[in-house]
């Protein structure tokens, strides 16, 4: 079912892109770059489902409601869903998007481990997907060479007899770059969701070169391509803020539209007036001398 | 700013750090390469080459003996007395002294590519294909004799007749080299990839091979001109393994599970059947006797000469290797099964299986 409705028709295409482009290299890039502008729709609600959420999380409503209700968390969740359910958004929602993109990036993940059968039976398994009408017996296998890759074998390029994977600095590279695009600045105070963002920035491009580097060259490819697709994306919403990746930048993204307008609360009384602190939090040094004990001499 | 870059450059070199420590291998799926000779029977598969005990099937030994997780034997070994020759996943040919332990003599590692192919040997030199688009000439010692370059990864068994290597190729063709230098003498191209190793037949001097084109042909061997090109009238599927030549005829099988008898002078089809299922293995022949079928589905069935069946036995798993006949036995590899090999007598009674230990 799985292969039938996914990995066969993206195999498929891939394999007709190639025909046309006559190189597999070229027919992952551009094939990653389709399917990146088909599931477009769903990014770009993703971004602004993020969006809103993150200015409901910033707004001076919520920041009184979390205050107000701190020690009842019960009553807290409740509160969160009514203004959730007022103002049309959902922590889920961009969640959503995201899932249904989960089986194209699988599929296109498999297809192109498909279409680089390096072993006979790999090869066999191939040929058995292919669509009568594109006539496998001729077309296979691929021509798997791609500048000094075999897309079907893990990359390195030989240099003074040392094999450097060039591909997988990329992939490391380029998802240090997505990952931070994709993830906004930590606010200041909630130092645990900026570990869990730091830690996030770390482990995913480790993990994503762990993969390059014993994976063929042909995903590797892929996930050059699709982080970069990624990025260009987020640069084309306007969403990208170039500091983060290049420090030597100094522009910001011109503020967009709000993505959902927030209205003050309905009754104020209601809510006993905030304090809100100075953002500049005290340093360590100065609480220190606040609490140390006075020494006797 | 300074710091954030040190942090990245950290980072980087960490990664590099881990990569070089967490490498798991190359992730290709495969099947076991079976060879035997004399009362020798070897077994590649995964992170070992096994040899087994004729009588027990048990492994007398595995090589290495303690796994090294980048390197996968898929590739037969290839038998030259008290050694054999192996290549491997990691880019690395090797020649392996099997008398009591294994040692290894020597080990080629110009390589860039996988070795899937069993290496075929004439005197003193040994021709090994790999994946990295060469076929390497080496010599007993470990001397590169000579590389020939192609467009897509060697992956056949290469056949050496007189001064002639012929080799076929993924390219469409069949390749045809100098033994002394590598130099190309001429190509033949076929109408698909050439998966199957071709076969000589000294009779006509020529070599019989099938392709994924749906084809099957003789090529004279001194003018490379293809002498007939059977297609079985439009009905015969890709072909995937060598023939057999034998009383007279040459016989192979296609993917759609046909067996095809043809005279090898004319090319005209003596007899054909359908065995009943897809077939990728080659047919195995017992000199004598008949020849040996094995379906994907892990059906074996023997055959006398006269296309009479005369038993049939089921292994677990799928079959994609063409069976090893030995002087006593028939070695059937099998993948995604209870066992990884089979062995039956010439009547069809299991002798034993082989799994390898975890």
């Amino acid at each position: 079912m799985w292969d039938t409705l996914i990995v066969q028709p993206f195999t498929n295409v891939l394999l007709m892109i190639t025909m046309l482009v006559k190189n597999f290299g070229v027919a992952i890039i551009l094939f990653t770059i389709l399917i990146k502008l088909v599931t477009f729709p769903l990014t770009a609600k993703q971004i602004k489902s993020s969006q809103a959420m993150q200015e409901l999380q910033k707004s001076p409503r919520y920041l009184k409601m979390q205050e107000k209700y701190k020690d009842n968390k019960e009553k807290l969740a409740e509160e969160q869903m009514k203004i959730y359910k007022e103002l049309g958004v959902s922590p889920f929602s961009s969640c959503l998007p995201m899932l249904l993109q989960f089986p194209i990036i699988i599929g296109l993940y498999q297809s192109i481990m498909r279409a680089m059968a390096s072993t006979p039976l790999e090869l066999i398994k191939l040929e058995r997907i292919v669509y009568p009408f594109l006539d496998p017996n001729k077309i296979l296998p691929i021509q798997n060479r791609f500048l000094w890759m075999d897309l079907g074998q893990p990359e390195r390029l030989m240099i003074a007899g040392i094999g450097i994977p060039v591909l997988t600095i990329l992939v490391v590279l380029s998802t240090i770059i997505q990952t931070r695009v994709m993830t906004p600045p930590s606010e200041a105070g909630n130092d645990q969701a900026a570990a869990m963002t730091n830690s996030m920035n770390m482990t995913m491009p480790l993990m994503m070169g762990v993969l390059a580097y014993q994976f063929s060259a042909g995903l590797a490819l892929y996930f050059v391509i699709s982080n970069l697709t990624t990025v260009a994306q987020y640069a084309a919403m306007g969403k990208t803020d170039w500091s983060r990746i290049f420090p030597w930048i100094k522009t910001k993204p011109k503020p967009s539209k709000p993505a959902i307008v927030i209205p003050d609360l309905p009754d104020e009384e209601e809510v006993a007036p905030v304090v809100v602190e100075k953002v500049n939090k005290p340093s360590a040094r100065a609480s220190a001398k606040r609490v140390r004990p006075k020494m006797k001499k | 700013m300074t710091k954030k870059y040190l942090r990245s450059l950290l980072i980087v070199l960490f990664a590099g750090l881990l990569l070089a420590g967490c490498a798991m291998g190359p992730r290709a799926e495969s099947t076991p390469g079976i060879s035997a000779g004399g009362d020798q029977i070897f077994v590649s598969y995964m992170n070992y080459v096994f040899k087994l005990d004729p009588a027990t099937g048990k492994a007398a030994w595995r090589f290495p003996e303690k796994s090294n997780i980048k390197q996968v034997f898929y590739a037969p070994a290839l038998i030259d007395g008290d050694s054999i020759y192996v290549g491997d996943f990691a880019n690395d040919f090797l020649k392996i002294n099997v008398t009591g332990t294994p040692s290894v003599d020597w080990t080629f590692t110009e390589a860039k590519g996988w070795y899937q192919g069993k290496a075929a040997k004439d005197g003193d030199l040994i021709i090994a294909p790999n994946s990295d688009r060469n076929i390497y000439a080496i010599d007993v010692n470990n001397n590169l004799v000579w590389t020939h370059r192609n467009r897509f990864a060697y992956i056949s068994e290469p056949l050496i007749i007189d001064d002639m290597v012929i080799v076929s190729s993924q390219d469409h063709k069949v390749v045809f080299l100098n033994k002394q230098d590598g130099t190309t003498i001429r190509e033949v191209a076929l109408n698909g990839a050439v998966i199957a190793a071709p076969v000589y037949d000294a009779q006509t001097d020529s070599i019989f091979v099938g392709s994924l084109g749906n084809e099957f042909v003789r090529i004279d061997r001194q003018s490379g001109e293809i002498v007939w090109r059977y297609d079985g009238g439009g009905t015969l599927g890709s072909v995937w393994a060598k023939p057999i030549i034998v009383d007279g005829q040459v016989i192979f099988n296609d993917k759609t599970g046909k067996i095809i008898s043809l005279s090898p002078e004319t090319g005209l089809e003596n007899w054909q059947f359908n065995a009943g299922g897809s077939q990728l293995a080659g047919l195995a022949l017992i000199e004598g006797k008949g020849f040996v079928v094995a379906l994907e589905d892990g059906t074996v069935s023997f055959y006398n000469m006269d296309r009479q069946a005369i038993w049939s036995r089921s292994v677990s798993g799928n079959v994609y290797n063409t069976p090893v006949v030995t002087e006593t036995m028939i070695l059937v590899g099998a993948i995604k099964g209870d066992n990884l090999v089979y062995a039956f007598d010439f009547q069809g009674q299991p002798v034993w299986t082989f799994k390898p230990e975890k």
